[in-house]
């Protein structure tokens, strides 16, 4: 069997579907590929590994992850993440402490260690790829909207 | 004044101090001046995503969402929220918004094959109007159908109900719950008589032991599991035992991790039932006075289309939900057979670790709460998963007390709220009743005030079947809201997406985004969502919560509400219902559906003078009363009395939600136990009311094997299901950037060895292929998930890898509910890939 | 490295009849701003400093004076100095 035949004839019938299946409406997260048909997909992309600490969208948005968490062991027995941005470790780590927020129970008592139920950090912070976004978002922060209206610009 | 970012976090810490400490805003000076400056205001909300039913503060600035944050008076969560919670206030902004109808048209007119093109709201409810009347006319009532969800509103789902049920004749209506839920429900309604768990969150605290039976509860109940975590970590007596058919995050805090093959889940919950009796240790006097024995009907097939060779092998497909009664020495002599030795060997989990699990559950001294999703309910067997971890908790009376608890858990925000408790199930109306019920019909036929005979005997097509008739072409009027079902539903190739394209058929589909669904449509409506309208979810626990609408919709996009009342207008009764139905009650003689359901003076009996100040209500200016509080208040009147009751409409926008039975202004914690649930006889102990006899249902129910396994050609199992990162179909999670570029595509978790045995390598371009459908995706050997050898496991969020078009639509028999976790596949290397 | 800033806010549980002193003594030591209180005991304050220890410390000597039965804290938030001075 040629596989670059098939390929090219994979390839012209991608083309043609691609005008039947929703002329008109564009869905971002799905692409152009027709329905009935399955692109190749996107190879792996890279975990942003540059420490860089990101603005957040608002005070209480959890900070993102800048940097990779592969083979982090977190579990019963032990939580690597806090073996740097533990209170007594961020000296040595660099790395910042977790919010003191993080010190209190569901009951709102303040504990000398990070209380259990914020223990799996992974629940709330990730990690960012540098996948391309399919749909952009154009939620509005304080400052923009603020900006906006005073610009008086409708809204 | 300037404002600086520095004054609006201390306004917002003062704002949420404020609430915390319960200082009210007016009395709280200076917050008043900080809040101007900036001009926030936060008010509270439930989370738009899972079942778990997370508090939320939602601040508003200009119309529009600047920030939210978990509520810290909300009793669920306290404060918290998992990653795509805190990421709520970007649901709603992604750039393609839908603003405008959008119709298939070539040349100006409707076509199936055309274009997309933007018309107008009358225009859109010209042609939908003319294609129900078409198929009404042509076909009946079974032509007509609609697929929603456990993400409608309460009042949505309950005026979408009434719409179909009373106003179509039609019981063609079924939520994605039946995807979710459908088998939990079964399992209650079977065991209890009563839908929805007896227990409540209280109980995580209370437990010795958490038991996941098909369960992640680590990544899709990520809040829960930070109670069960909290719980494990601060009291070192408490034992966490984690079940699935592969490893994933729930793990991490396992005590007894166990790894089991796909359906051997059915005889280990046999073997603990052995286990306990065998031990001597079955509390005699709870069983002897509050349970009753019965055998549940085998060899029920697999719910595939009735030429399937699988179902004409069945011999009891037709009566899979009937039960006959048995002694308590049938029952053991019945479990007997499900010993260490062989339920090991089936299941391939060690003996010893099948003690220790048994061990939990035996051991009287040790308080036990059991959760599930859809581990179970996604399962050819799952209503005899549910009932059988029920046997294990009745065996022992561990149930209906705080710690004690068989907990189904639920994925959608309003399962339980809008899709069991309104019951827009194609077979059951609100407050548990069923429409084959003739007592149930007339209930709801008094309520709504209709003619005797109104509502249809037959159950409509559930949510499966319904695919299925459009490809056949008996459903040809179809409507669609709030869900996804083309990237849902399984085995896409051969039923789903030949019957949206079907040309006998009429596709509407209501969303907020350009979905997979809405590609598939001919119609799609721009659709307002979460605070762009008053709404109401209720939660896995029982719990009813309220917010308001805080902002407008963007361009024309209208609420589901809307759509659906409005629609209702252009619908005279004569051209819906036969002559001698309106004949019973001639004052509906030339009246319109809008009038007959809606402005019959109960749902249109609250004036909008009753919406609290300072808020909007699109709705209610558009109809011109308070619709929310008068069809809330009228579904109410079914609940009332009978063990659904619900508080007051205004109540719930004072509170941070309250779980039903709400009697005398009291929630109800744990039901059926006497002393916490005021339905529960005095001196009963415990009051199993859902029964004609006041008795729970322990069933005898076998080990049978799945609809589909792996074989020489396509060798592996294939399991679906979600990642923490997005939601469901991740229609509003994809396009909240962070949560997107944190998880941006499907992968195929797979063994190392596996891999290596295929010769391909983390990243590798691989086709998953079944008898149905294939996809192209790429291999993942690391990271959270482990699956064991012979077993992969693939996300289905990702709209660009339809892994549904890989799955088979077998469903549980008695709950329709599709097994989404157990088909067979092949992996096949792309070359140079 | 820019200077951090940490704020955070919480809920100060006093005396009924100790409301106002404590209010005071908070504010005039420059412990931290107040914000609200009422005539059941609640205290609504702000921290800020520059590291968490300096939030914890104030809260620390804020439970300490007498009158007062509990400090919780219920938000905090950190920052760079140079982000926080931005104007809209």
């Amino acid at each position: 069997m040629n596989r670059f035949a098939l390929a090219l004839a994979g390839l012209a019938f991608v083309g043609v579907a691609a005008a039947q299946t929703s002329p008109g409406l564009v869905n971002g997260l799905r692409g152009p590929t027709p329905l009935e048909d399955e692109a190749k997909p996107p190879v792996f992309p890279k975990i942003v590994n540059d420490d860089q600490r990101k603005a957040r969208n608002y005070p209480m948005q959890p900070p993102l992850i800048p940097h990779q968490t592969d083979n982090y062991q977190l579990d019963l027995n032990f939580n690597k993440c806090m073996s740097c941005h533990g209170r007594s470790r961020v000296e040595e780590s660099n790395a910042p402490m977790v919010s003191v927020t993080h010190y209190q129970d569901r009951d709102g008592n303040m504990r000398a260690e990070i209380s259990p139920r914020r223990y799996f950090c992974l629940q709330c912070h990730v990690v960012q790829t540098d996948a391309k976004v399919p749909v952009k978002n154009s939620f509005e922060d304080f400052y923009k909207v603020e900006a906006a209206a005073k610009k008086g610009k409708p809204k | 004044m300037n404002v600086t970012r520095r004054d609006f976090i201390k306004s917002t810490a003062v704002s949420v101090a404020a609430a915390a400490a319960g200082i009210p805003l007016s009395e709280a000076a200076n917050v008043i001046t900080e809040k101007e400056a900036a001009g926030v205001a936060w008010h509270k909300a439930a989370c738009r995503f899972c079942g778990t039913g997370c508090g939320v503060t939602v601040a508003v600035k200009n119309n529009r969402i600047i920030a939210t944050h978990g509520d810290t008076q909300a009793e669920v969560n306290r404060g918290l929220n998992c990653v795509k919670g805190y990421f709520l206030s970007k649901i709603m902004y992604g750039d393609d918004r839908l603003t405008r109808p959008l119709l298939r048209m070539t040349n100006g007119k409707y076509d199936k094959e055309g274009a997309f093109t933007p018309i107008t709201w009358d225009q859109a409810f010209d042609i939908m109007a003319e294609k129900c009347k078409d198929a009404l006319k042509k076909g009946g009532p079974t032509t007509v159908g609609m697929f929603g969800s456990g993400q409608w509103t309460i009042w949505e789902g309950y005026a979408a109900n009434k719409l179909y049920k009373a106003g179509f004749r039609s019981n063609n209506i079924d939520p994605n719950a039946r995807h979710c839920m459908a088998s939990a429900v079964m399992g209650f309604m079977r065991t209890f008589g009563m839908d929805e768990p007896m227990g409540c969150y209280d109980d995580f605290e209370a437990a010795d032991a958490f038991v996941l039976w098909g369960s992640n509860m680590a990544e899709m109940h990520p809040i829960l599991w930070t109670r069960v975590t909290d719980r494990r970590l601060s009291y070192p007596h408490v034992k966490v035992a984690v079940l699935s058919t592969f490893e994933h995050r729930s793990y991490e805090l396992a005590d007894i991790p166990i790894v089991f093959t796909p359906q051997s889940d059915l005889a280990i919950l046999n073997y603990i039932a052995n286990y306990i009796i065998e031990k001597g240790m079955v509390n005699q006097d709870f069983v002897s006075k509050h349970v009753t024995f019965k055998r549940g009907t085998t060899d029920i097939g697999y719910g595939l289309r009735p030429d399937h060779p699988l179902e004409k092998k069945a011999k009891n497909a037709a009566r899979a939900n009937e039960m006959t009664p048995m002694t308590f020495e049938e029952f053991k002599a019945f479990v007997k057979p499900y010993n260490a030795e062989y339920t090991s060997k089936l299941s391939g989990v060690p003996e010893d670790r099948l003690i220790k699990l048994a061990e939990l559950y035996a051991d009287p001294k040790v308080k036990v709460v059991s959760f599930w999703t859809m581990g179970f309910n996604q399962h050819t067997r799952g209503v005899w998963a549910n009932n059988l971890v029920y046997n294990i908790h009745l065996l022992t009376g561990k149930i209906a007390t705080p710690g004690n608890s068989p907990f189904s858990l639920t994925g959608q925000p309003s399962a339980c709220g809008t899709a069991r408790e309104v019951g827009t199930f194609s077979h059951r109306l609100p407050a548990d009743m069923l429409v084959a019920n003739p007592k149930h019909r007339e209930e709801a036929e008094k309520i709504w005030n209709l003619p005797e005979g109104t509502i249809v005997a037959k159950p409509g097509y559930h949510a499966v079947e319904q695919n299925r008739m459009l490809k056949d072409g008996k459903l040809n009027f179809y409507w669609v809201q709030v869900n996804n079902n083309m990237q849902a539903a399984a085995n896409m190739n051969e039923e789903g997406w030949p019957g949206y394209r079907n040309p006998d058929n009429f596709i509407v589909v209501s969303d907020a985004y350009p979905t997979v669904t809405a590609q598939a449509a001919d119609l799609v409506l721009p659709t307002a969502m979460w605070v762009e309208k008053e709404g109401a979810y209720g939660n896995a626990e029982r719990r009813t919560q309220f917010w308001h609408q805080l902002v407008k919709a963007p361009g024309e996009s209208r609420s589901d509400l809307w759509q659906l009342v409005e629609f209702s207008k252009r619908f005279k009764v004569e051209e819906v219902w036969p002559e001698e139905l309106i004949g019973k009650k001639a004052e509906l003689k030339g009246k319109t559906l809008y009038q007959i359901l809606f402005t019959n003076g109960k749902v249109d009996r609250f004036k909008n003078s009753e919406i609290e100040a300072g808020y909007e209500n699109d709705e209610a200016k558009a109809f011109g009363f308070y619709i929310q509080k008068g069809l809330f208040e009228e579904y109410a009147e079914f609940g009332r009395g009978h063990g659904h009751d619900l508080a007051p409409f205004d109540t719930y926008h004072e509170v941070r939600g309250l779980r039903w039975p709400v009697v005398n202004g009291k929630e109800t914690k744990w039901r059926y136990k006497e002393g916490t649930d005021p339905y529960a006889k005095a001196g009963s102990g415990w009051d199993f009311y859902g029964n004609p006899d006041h008795r729970a249902n322990i069933i005898a129910l076998p080990y049978e094997a799945a609809g589909e396994s792996p074989d020489k050609e396509y060798p592996y199992w294939l399991v679906t299901g979600r990642v923490l990162e997005h939601w469901h179909s991740g229609s509003m999670t994809g396009r909240v950037p962070e949560l997107q570029r944190s998880f941006p595509n499907a992968v195929v978790f797979m063994h190392p060895d596996d891999a290596q045995a295929l010769r391909v390598r983390r990243g590798s371009e691989v086709r998953v292929v079944s008898r149905r459908g294939e996809i192209r995706s790429r291999i993942e050997t690391r990271g959270r998930d482990k699956p064991p050898r012979g077993l992969v496991f693939v996300p289905w969020f990702d709209a660009s890898q339809l892994i549904n078009k890989v799955t088979l639509d077998a469903t549980d028999p008695i709950s329709k509910q599709t097994d989404f976790k157990k088909c067979a596949c092949k992996i096949v290397p792309v070359a140079g890939a | 490295m820019t200077r951090e800033v940490h704020i955070a806010s919480c809920v100060v549980y006093a005396r009924p009849e100790a409301v106002d002193r404590v209010s005071r003594v908070i504010h005039e030591a420059r412990l931290a701003e107040v914000h609200a209180a009422d005539h059941r005991g609640r205290i609504v304050i702000v921290l800020e400093g520059a590291s968490d220890a300096s939030i914890v410390d104030a809260m620390e000597a804020i439970r300490l004076l007498s009158g007062v039965l509990a400090v919780h804290l219920v938000y905090q938030h950190c920052e760079e100095e140079e982000a926080l001075q931005e104007a809209p």
